[in-house]
């Protein structure tokens, strides 16, 4: 069937890119195969910006996906009960997720703005003094926030749908033999969540791995490489400097990480059956 | 208490939204006053980025685009899908899973390949290169959408009307999917949502003859700074449609979500 090749021919292409010497502004009739250069050249550490940014991407990715986390799940239990206006509340809540994420990362650009934003007018007004958030040293805190406000919403949702499919009679029973809430909330219904929350920390994973747009308009991986995480480096590389096949090389290691931890989500998922 | 804690968190997450739109009211003057809520709200941002920025021509850009890469992508999605439920193959499952395997790609990953390819083909910078690479995630969500929306259909029906004479095609339209109208319309929604939203591909793989809304905003850079008033506006322009869309879809996203 024609749709498989959907997915497999351009990673098929990508991988060839990554043996090649091909750059952006030559026709492609030039490129000379050069094998594993490029990935040498990217572990050895001559490109000396690649490591840094693999390890930036997975200092993201761990610290939003935790965060999210535990935003999420008090925000599921605090939705886990009848209440009026739910439908507005969800509406609320999808607005970061259906949001143009490059439009998502300017509006945070406008809020964290030194002389325009809205944020350091309320900083000002506690601490008497304004921040610039998206210098050297906040830059990398403002990007974080941004990506929790995106995706919490989906763990929250997630987890809420994961709250609800829990039966109540255990509960109850627990109750009556005089386990407090918070005894109930930790022994019996978090290891009947453990599923769902394996599932959508490694989905949150994924999306911090692959976010690029709120950060290329935010920050553009600036200042200095603060916030340069792995796919800024991989556009930078290509359409920046032009070096396409070092750029092909670094996307083939994200396009790895991310298959990795979907084939880990899957397993997750067959495990729960 | 709950119902206060509630309301935050729905504020946080709706608030920038909220900013930008009070941003895109506000005159340039003001937007020197951040904190500044109430005020006589001017449409001169709105009038600015369709004068002087074309705003109008992203718009249209954006809607070609989407619309063509949504017609295309559920018309052979749909019958993919149809091909999946209705028949049984060897290897159907592993096949199934490489086509999903596409939507979970990267797209800054995927836009190396598809600029080689738009330049060999001398198709960069067209509406054709962004309707074919929208496919890599739309095709495969629909295929998923419209199998579970067959696999929710009572089979006897479609047999039913099969004996009275109907061939597989003319059941296939006159009684699936008439049944699953409903899905099908949330299908399509969201399907133009992601295309309308895409960012990397829009930003790599056109320039001048295609303008697609969602790079809009990045061009408002001048030697002053950015924008805001502008930016805002467009923004909000860009942002209108899928708002009321995800009103619309609410049901069908939290479902594919969860």
């Amino acid at each position: 069937m024609p749709l498989m090749l959907l997915g497999v021919v351009p990673v098929t292409l990508l991988f060839y890119i990554s043996l090649t010497s091909f750059e952006i502004g030559y026709p492609w009739s030039k490129h000379e195969f050069v094998g594993l250069a490029n990935y040498y050249r990217l572990f050895s550490g001559r490109e000396t910006e690649f490591w840094p940014a693999l390890r930036l991407s997975i200092v993201v990715a761990t610290v939003s996906v935790v965060i999210k986390f535990l935003i999420g799940l008090g925000v599921a239990v605090l939705l886990n009960r009848k209440l009026k206006g739910e439908y507005l509340v969800v509406a609320m809540l999808l607005l970061p997720m259906a949001v143009n994420p490059a439009i998502a990362g300017l509006m945070w650009k406008l809020m964290f703005s030194f002389d325009f934003g809205i944020i350091n007018v309320l900083v000002e007004r506690v601490t008497g003094a304004k921040v610039v958030w998206l210098g050297q040293n906040y830059a990398l805190f403002s990007v974080l926030v941004v990506l929790v406000w995106m995706h919490f919403p989906l763990s929250a949702l997630m987890l809420l749908a994961g709250l609800r499919g829990i039966a109540p009679e255990p509960l109850e029973a627990a109750q009556l033999d005089g386990c407090s809430t918070r005894q109930v909330f930790w022994w019996i219904v978090l290891p009947q969540l453990k599923p769902v929350i394996v599932s959508s920390s490694l989905f949150q994973a994924i999306l911090a791995f692959q976010v690029f747009g709120p950060i290329y308009t935010m920050t553009d991986g600036g200042p200095g490489n603060a916030t340069e995480i792995l796919p800024i480096y991989i556009y930078k590389a290509a359409f920046g400097i032009g070096a396409m096949g070092i750029s092909a090389a670094a996307a083939i290691i994200l396009v790895s990480i991310i298959m990795a931890l979907t084939a880990a989500m899957m397993v997750a998922g067959r495990q729960k059956q | 208490m709950v119902y206060a804690l509630v309301t935050l968190v729905a504020l946080f997450a709706a608030f920038p939204v909220f900013y930008m739109f009070v941003t895109s009211l506000k005159t340039h003057v003001l937007l020197y006053e951040p904190a500044t809520i109430l005020f006589t709200p001017t449409l001169e941002n709105y009038y600015g980025s369709i004068q002087k920025y074309g705003l109008l021509r992203y718009l249209a850009d954006s809607l070609i685009v989407a619309s063509v890469n949504v017609i295309v992508c559920i018309a052979l999605g749909t019958i993919a899908a149809y091909a999946l439920y209705r028949f049984s193959f060897r290897h159907k499952e592993k096949l199934v899973f490489v086509v999903l395997s596409a939507r979970i790609f990267p797209s800054i990953a995927l836009v190396l390949p598809f600029y080689l390819i738009g330049l060999v083909f001398r198709i960069l910078d067209s509406y054709l290169i962004l309707v074919v690479t929208f496919m890599v995630f739309n095709l495969p969500f629909v295929v998923v959408m419209m199998k579970s929306f067959f696999e929710n259909m009572a089979p006897e029906i479609e047999e039913a009307a099969m004996l009275d004479g109907c061939s597989r095609v003319g059941a296939l339209y006159r009684i699936v999917l008439p049944q699953i109208k409903t899905g099908l319309f949330a299908t399509m929604v969201m399907c133009f949502m992601f295309a309308w939203n895409e960012f990397t591909y829009a930003l790599f793989l056109v320039s001048t003859n295609v303008k697609m809304i969602s790079t809009a905003v990045i061009f408002f850079k001048t030697e002053r700074g950015i924008l805001w008033g502008e930016v805002s506006a467009l923004g909000i322009v860009a942002v209108l449609p899928v708002i009321v869309m995800s009103f619309l879809t609410q049901k069908y996203i939290i479902k594919g979500m969860t």
